[in-house]
């Protein structure tokens, strides 16, 4: 019966390790080699954005047209369409319903639909950063537009449609040197 | 006799008692010769509160002194880092299972550290990674890989931390509420072999009040809201359902256990029924009355919900009443007035109704409370009888528009009748004396 119990604590402890692991695995595959795509972001207001401990990302376009003949529902997956322009910079051209071949695309879930559009869930809509390099409230109206990032994007890895945030960038910079350089 | 023993025997007493076995006086005798168990149990209560405590401040302060280098720490160092607290975690969980298990101290605290350590591990690869917010995902898989724990430590403070994640879980359910209740119930044979082993135990009645503080929220944030509001005939019913199925001060012969869902229900029938007493609320239901059935909700797992609890709440009280246990059937008998107050205020006839319908019932509810604690010479009883009456007439006379000098005067006449039926049941328990 001891046994019995140690061998099932045992078999729960893999279990643990397995989810956490795999977690770690699909995600350091897909960084090391998945397709690098970069992605505008909307511009970044440094003391909203990080009020939480984390950036909200909000990219442009990520309210669009969906492909007709299919209902689609709040948290339901489906997968955006990516096209590169001259500069190098990736853009959503469209959602559909079934997976498309190519290497052009990634899962994103339903936020929600109001009439023919659909608001796509991201799987990077966050940045997560340090307390201290959080931008505190500023009342002063110049200041708080100079906090105003224009210049934001992501760069994403994406493998089999499964997407991830390898770095955001402010200014064209990585955003935690970025905001390095604020502090000094 | 080990204080392991004596406590068994103790457990096993009231039942005797019940099946014949053991007379009343043979239970105290038996009580007398091997004195107090609860010194043990008090000892071993304090063990498992430090062992638990100390686990988690061990853990929370390794996971704090790396957090403050976290950004310095490379991708890969963290993702080891977050892995590397989960298997010190479970390898403490798993010595103590292996070399620990008679020490429920042990036990408790392990298996708390392992659970905290699962939902902790989760999160540093979550920010490692930069994975999107998606709490409802998080919580289900923290709670699912970790209440097997419950079962294989024998742990019951894990099981308090299941009940509040996976209501947690709950709240992000909507409209799909009705997968709450499956998933919450892994936990229900755990509560039922506590309830059996030691019926009066500490951890089965910190178990009873976690259970009993947790189940009118799961009733409310659970439901779909395709009607609006719905939460107040909701959870008033749930809170009598607890009320009911409770005991206060269990006799000779009951289990412990039941002391906490009374209680938590005798605490939320008037809360709640003041709450709505209120205009406020009742303006919200019937606000959104012309936006009904607009959200894409489950009203039959709404209706199904409130229909499981008023069942509930008529078969315990027909019990009560064959028992000709009259008591508390004031508080069982909520549902018949938040339901049609409800339905009045939705169906558009204005909140007065009611406003008027709670207001009645909770003066009712308070007068009648302080008359059964007069006759029981109940003091306890009594005063919560006068603490909801008073409560209810401070609450209009400050949404009313009466003077300073008539709110001063009623609230003189509240206190003198405090004081006056506080001295009369101490004298009446004097004479009892004499």
């Amino acid at each position: 019966m001891k046994n019995m119990r140690l061998l099932l604590f045992f078999s729960l402890a893999l279990v643990q390790i397995g989810v956490a692991g795999s977690m770690i695995v699909r995600r350091e595959v897909t960084l090391r080699s998945g397709r690098q795509f970069r992605l505008r972001i909307l511009p970044v207001n440094l003391h909203d954005a990080f009020r939480d401990s984390h950036l909200q990302i909000r990219m442009e376009g990520d309210t669009m047209p969906f492909v007709p003949g299919g209902e689609l529902e709040p948290g339901q997956t489906i997968f955006a369409l990516i096209s590169e322009d001259s500069e190098g910079f990736a853009h959503l051209r469209g959602v559909s319903g079934k997976r498309p071949a190519g290497d052009s695309y990634f899962e994103a879930g339903v936020v929600r639909t109001a009439r023919d559009q659909v608001r796509l869930e991201l799987p990077f809509d966050r940045y997560y950063v340090a307390e201290e390099f959080r931008v505190p409230a500023d009342t002063d109206g110049r200041k708080e537009a100079e906090k105003q990032v224009q210049n934001a994007y992501v760069m994403i890895r994406v493998r089999s449609g499964f997407a991830v945030l390898e770095e955001l960038y402010l200014e064209g910079k990585p955003a935690l040197e970025y905001l390095r350089g604020l502090q000094h | 006799m080990g204080k392991r023993e004596i406590r068994w025997l103790y457990d096993e007493i009231p039942a005797w008692v019940r099946s014949g076995i053991l007379n009343e006086e043979g239970a105290a005798r038996l009580r007398v010769l091997y004195g107090e168990a609860d010194k043990g149990a008090a000892r071993n209560t304090a063990l498992v509160i430090c062992g638990t405590l100390g686990a988690v401040l061990v853990g929370s302060g390794i996971i704090l002194l790396f957090a403050h280098n976290w950004e310095e720490i490379p991708r890969a160092g963290r993702a080891a880092i977050s892995l590397g607290l989960l298997v010190v975690a479970q390898a403490l969980a798993g010595w103590a299972l292996w070399r620990r298990k008679q020490s429920r101290a042990w036990r408790e605290g392990t298996s708390t550290f392992l659970l905290l350590a699962v939902g902790a591990t989760i999160s540093l690869i979550g920010q490692t990674y930069q994975l999107p917010g998606s709490p409802r995902a998080f919580l289900l898989a923290w709670m699912l890989l970790s209440v097997p724990l419950v079962y294989l430590m024998d742990a019951s403070l894990p099981a308090i931390f299941f009940m509040v994640g996976i209501t947690a879980w709950g709240g992000f359910l909507p409209p799909e509420g009705y997968w709450y209740w499956p998933v919450a119930a892994l936990i229900a044979p755990h509560l039922w072999k506590s309830a059996r082993d030691e019926p009066s135990g500490v951890r089965t009645r910190l178990l009873f009040w976690s259970a009993a503080l947790i189940l009118p929220f799961a009733a409310t944030v659970t439901l779909s809201d395709t009607w609006h509001a719905f939460w107040m005939p909701a959870a008033s019913s749930a809170f009598a359902l607890l009320y009911l199925t409770g005991r206060f001060r269990p006799v000779e012969g009951e289990a412990l256990w039941l002391e906490p869902l009374h209680k938590v229900g005798a605490a939320g029938v008037p809360i709640i029924c003041f709450i709505l007493s209120f205009k406020p609320p009742w303006q919200e239901a019937a606000r959104h009355l012309e936006a009904n059935f607009r959200r894409s909700g489950n009203l039959w797992f709404d209706l199904v919900s409130i229909s499981v609890i008023c069942l509930g709440i008529v078969l315990l009280s027909l019990k009560r009443i064959r028992a000709r246990q009259y008591s508390g059937l004031s508080y069982g008998i909520v549902p018949l007035v938040t339901v049609p107050a409800y339905l009045l205020a939705r169906g558009g006839h204005g909140t007065w109704p009611a406003v008027l319908l709670l207001n009645a019932y909770l003066f009712a509810l308070g007068l009648g409370t302080t008359i059964s604690g007069l006759r029981e010479q109940n003091m306890q009883k009594m005063n919560a009888g006068l603490l909801v009456l008073a409560a209810l007439i401070m609450a209009r006379f400050f949404d009313s528009q009466f003077g300073f000098v008539i709110r001063g005067i009623a609230f003189i006449v509240l206190g003198v009748g405090f004081l006056a039926a506080n001295v009369y049941l101490v004298r009446r328990a004097r004479r009892g004396v004499q």
